[in-house]
């Protein structure tokens, strides 16, 4: 075998496996389908070219040279073809391969007749080469015109590539067609008597390779299982030639031994590939699918808040303007039961507005919106907003500032505004008689040195709480046992969506109390940036 | 001379409690629940202020906004934007677009938002 049929031999095995692996891993995807293609003429030309060079007759040398010759015309249109299919503009070219693919089946077709190939002669090394017919020149150019269209298709992709990973990916696939191509022309000079050899053979297998080694990012196909399989294939081609050629009963034991052991490790061996595959897919699926339901669920909780606001609007607002008397002056009698509407119709507003907050931050929808403020200014206007509610009460609401008013620091100040607005509510509806003290000082004290976090302190003379209803005071109804228990007397879900935005300013939040009945204090530490 | 809103809102239970305490604050009332409707009427009445609602039947406050800043016999009137929908994104679009406000709906009485409308004409 000399040196021309083993380099066909090798671009045989290596298109046909190829092909075979690419095609039987996704049988219904077009770039799969288009690129076995071309492999397939890759293999009928390799194939007749192995049998050209080891024919002894003219007869039979002029048969192969003419299937060796058939298998090519379709090369240059099928390798277009798959690649207007890989990089996804096969509608933009389609009219060239509607009008490509009959003509070049025309010189298909003529490719058994003298019109094609005229006879075999004796060309440098080679002892039978092909003369060209008439047919063969119009051949030559439009296969020609694909090579170059192709070249031409690939850089201008290039040039546009969205992405860089697309881009590199594109560049060795360039750079393996121009080298395939410019290696597979030379095979054409001898037929025009220009004394050059061929060496498409082996620019053949490097463009193979060239192209192999682009496609392994995921647009293609999965090339780790395409390699492994190919490995394998290879490796037990070349035990089963050697199993054969084996001469005592002793050597086709342990040859045929280690076949059939390297066989059930290669079927292992690909089988983990394949199975390594399947999970990470599965995992990227259930991934995906867990997102898609917590956009529904977010979805949702946005619109049937607004939906349920609605009706809550309506009840407030007229409510309100029955208890200011819009529709006529109310009897004395009617006060109370006008104000018990409004203040639960209040509550389940506030559900609402919570249970959105909630859905938000346990989705990572809140973002910090930083910037300077003043301490000062958030507590104050949180103070004037409940001032009214709690003289209704007949509940003190006092606000001792520093003794050195505190810098703007950075922070956010609605979310700072809610957590206390939350607080101190709650306060409200927890102290009987007494008063709701706010202090706020800087940490620490001395003021030589610099602050470092300012501690908020919300004190109350009411009801006070047990240490297990302090252990679960900032959760979320729906965690811990005791939550339903003390959820269902109305503090809301307030707590939990502050204790959410203090860490978000990675502060603390924390209550005291020295048990039911002394009251309860509250503190909230934030740092001063 | 009483000072005139209108008032874009496809609910009908809210546009007549809205218009009930604007009239019994003395003010006249006009309104809209469409938002075509709206902008007909912002063009025809030139109200003092308006009161937009953000989810219409025909389209949503936003896009009045925008037809109204390319109007420019009516692009200065005043509009608060009221909505029962928390969308941090619309909010950021209707203040760009040029409303005074983004108010929650069922965070306000009527006669808050009377107030806030009185605030900005004074």
């Amino acid at each position: 075998m000399n040196i021309y049929a083993f380099t066909a031999l090798l671009n045989l095995l290596a298109s046909a496996l190829l092909g075979f692996f690419v095609y039987s891993q996704n049988r219904k995807s077009s770039v799969n389908k288009t690129f076995a293609l071309f492999c397939f003429f890759i293999a009928v030309w390799s194939g007749a070219y192995i049998l050209w060079q080891l024919a002894e007759t003219q007869e039979y040398a002029l048969l192969w040279s003419r299937t060796l010759m058939a298998g090519t015309i379709f090369v240059s249109i099928s390798y277009f073809h798959f690649i207007v299919v890989f990089i996804n503009k096969l509608k933009e070219y389609k009219k060239y391969l509607i009008i490509g693919y009959p003509i070049l089946a025309l010189f298909f077709f003529a490719s058994f007749t003298p019109y094609f190939i005229t006879s075999v002669t004796s060309k440098l090394t080679f002892p039978f080469w092909p003369e060209p017919g008439i047919l063969f020149h119009p051949f030559l150019a439009t296969w020609v015109f694909f090579i170059f269209f192709t070249l031409y298709v690939l850089a201008k992709e290039h040039r546009n590539a969205s992405s860089e990973k697309l881009r590199t990916q594109l560049r060795y696939i360039l750079l393996g067609t121009i080298v395939g191509y410019l290696g597979g022309l030379t095979n054409y000079f001898l037929w025009y008597n220009i004394p050059i050899p061929p060496i498409g053979n082996w620019a053949a297998t490097f463009y193979l390779g060239v192209v192999t080694y682009a496609i392994v990012t995921e647009r293609l196909f999965d090339i780790r299982i395409v390699l492994t399989q190919i490995l394998v294939g290879i490796v037990s081609i070349l035990l089963l030639i050697n199993f054969i050629l084996s001469n005592t009963a002793f050597e086709y034991f342990w040859k045929g031994g280690l076949l059939m052991a390297f066989l059930v490790a290669g079927w292992l061996l690909v089988k983990s590939v394949v199975n390594e595959i399947k999970q990470r897919q599965e995992l990227q699926q259930a991934y995906a699918k867990l997102k898609e339901l917590d956009e529904a669920k977010s979805e949702f909780v946005s619109i049937a808040s607004h939906q349920l606001r609605t009706p809550l609007t309506a009840i407030k607002g007229y409510i309100s303007m029955l208890a200011e008397g819009t529709y006529g002056k109310l009897l004395p009698k009617q006060k109370k039961p006008i104000t018990n509407i409004y203040d639960s119709n209040e509550r389940l507003i506030r559900l609402v507005n919570d249970l959105l907050n909630i859905s938000r931050i346990e989705s990572g929808k809140v973002q910090m919106e930083w910037q300077k403020a003043k301490l000062h200014d958030v507590v104050q206007g949180v103070i004037d907003e409940l001032q009214i509610k709690a003289k209704e009460k007949k509940i003190k609401l006092i606000l001792q500032k520093p003794d050195t008013p505190l810098p703007s620091f950075n922070m956010d100040p609605i979310k700072v505004r809610n957590i206390i607005l939350n607080i101190i509510d709650n306060a409200i509806r927890y102290t009987g008689k007494g008063s709701i003290t706010l202090t706020f000082i800087p940490k620490p004290e001395n003021r030589s040195l610099q602050t470092k976090n300012v501690l908020i302190t919300i004190k109350d003379t009411g009801e006070g709480m047990s240490t297990e209803e302090l252990g679960h005071l900032f959760e979320s109804f729906s965690r811990g046992k005791t939550g339903s228990k003390m959820w269902t007397e109305g503090a809301g879900l307030g707590l939990y969506i502050s204790k959410q935005f203090v860490q978000m300013h990675k502060g603390r939040i924390w209550a005291e109390s020295d048990g039911a009945g002394k009251g309860s204090t509250f503190f909230i530490e934030l740092p001063v940036s | 001379m009483a000072k005139k809103i209108l008032i874009i809102e496809d609910e009908h239970i809210l546009v007549g409690m809205y218009a009930d305490q604007f009239h019994s604050e003395k003010w006249s009332v006009i309104t809209a629940t469409t938002k075509d409707e709206g902008i007909e009427m912002t063009k025809k009445e030139h109200p003092d202020i308006v009161l937009l609602d953000i989810l219409l039947f025909d389209g949503t406050g936003i896009e009045y906004l925008q037809a109204k800043k390319e109007d420019s016999a009516i692009a200065s009137i005043p509009v608060i934007v009221f909505s029962n929908l928390d969308d941090t994104k619309t909010k950021e679009e209707a203040l760009k677009l040029g409303a005074l406000e983004y108010l929650l709906k069922a965070n306000f009485t009527p006669q808050e938002l009377v107030q806030k409308a009185s605030f900005y004409l004074t």
